[in-house]
């Protein structure tokens, strides 16, 4: 990713490989995307009121108060490209992209980048370009 | 690369590779690049309970856990310095954990 900065046309396959494994035991991965996937419905109304209240609470904690927000915020006059380490589900990516910051997205787990690709369409209207994903190694 | 940001990952990075981390991050910036971290502050590291999977009923399966590594903020910016970069700014929130927010440059 030193070379992050490739001809446009290369970007879409980024290899990185000085993030370090998270340590999740074994197996747990999908349980970790299966519980983003969950509380993305319980967000929107549609699963159950516990499984909400759990996703609002690491939401909340995680990206939804004043003080977190405030920050983020504070940086979306970044200079592009930027590259979430440890992007996830690609919550922060929607911030800066919105903001027309050229990002990379970097995780270990395949599942989060689907998310985040996923969710990429969404926020951006459909432009996807705008954005890259890139699987760490 | 003209900014490395990284918010709540770096919490899961096992405690000693967390020098060799940040001298890879910086590695990545360019001359004047900056540098945006916000992870978790506090001591100790072991694994925790995921708060969006307490929703899961007795069948659900296996509790959902992570590696969570905690950093006393003195010693998180000495890391950084370290790893050669130059601070800008420092601030710290509180939800359920502290958390601390650091700009810095290359």
């Amino acid at each position: 990713l030193g070379d992050a900065v490739l001809p446009r046309s290369r970007q879409r396959l980024v290899m990185f490989a000085a993030v370090h494994r998270w340590r999740l035991k074994p197996g747990m991965e999908d349980q970790l995307v299966e519980g983003w996937e969950r509380g993305a419905h319980a967000r929107s109304g549609a699963s159950a009121a516990a499984t909400g209240r759990a996703y609002a609470e690491r939401s909340d904690d995680d990206g939804s108060s004043p003080g977190f927000l405030a920050w983020r915020t504070s940086l979306l006059g970044s200079d592009g490209p930027l590259v979430d380490l440890g992007c996830g589900p690609g919550r922060d990516l929607a911030a800066f992209t919105t903001a027309r910051i050229q990002c990379v997205g970097v995780d270990l787990s395949e599942g989060m980048l689907t998310i985040a690709a996923r969710r990429a369409c969404r926020w951006s209207g459909g432009i996807y370009g705008h954005r890259q994903f890139a699987r760490a190694q | 690369v003209s900014t490395v940001y990284s918010c709540a990952a770096l919490l899961h990075v096992p405690r000693e590779q967390v020098p060799a981390t940040l001298q890879a991050w910086r590695a990545l910036l360019r001359p004047g690049g900056r540098f945006h971290l916000s992870t978790s502050l506090g001591d100790g590291e072991g694994w925790e309970a995921v708060p969006y999977a307490a929703g899961r009923g007795p069948q659900g399966g296996q509790r959902l856990e992570r590696w969570f590594v905690h950093h006393e903020l003195d010693n998180l910016l000495s890391v950084i310095t370290g790893a050669g970069f130059v601070l800008d700014r420092v601030d710290t929130r509180s939800s359920h954990r502290a958390w601390g927010m650091v700009s810095a440059h290359v």
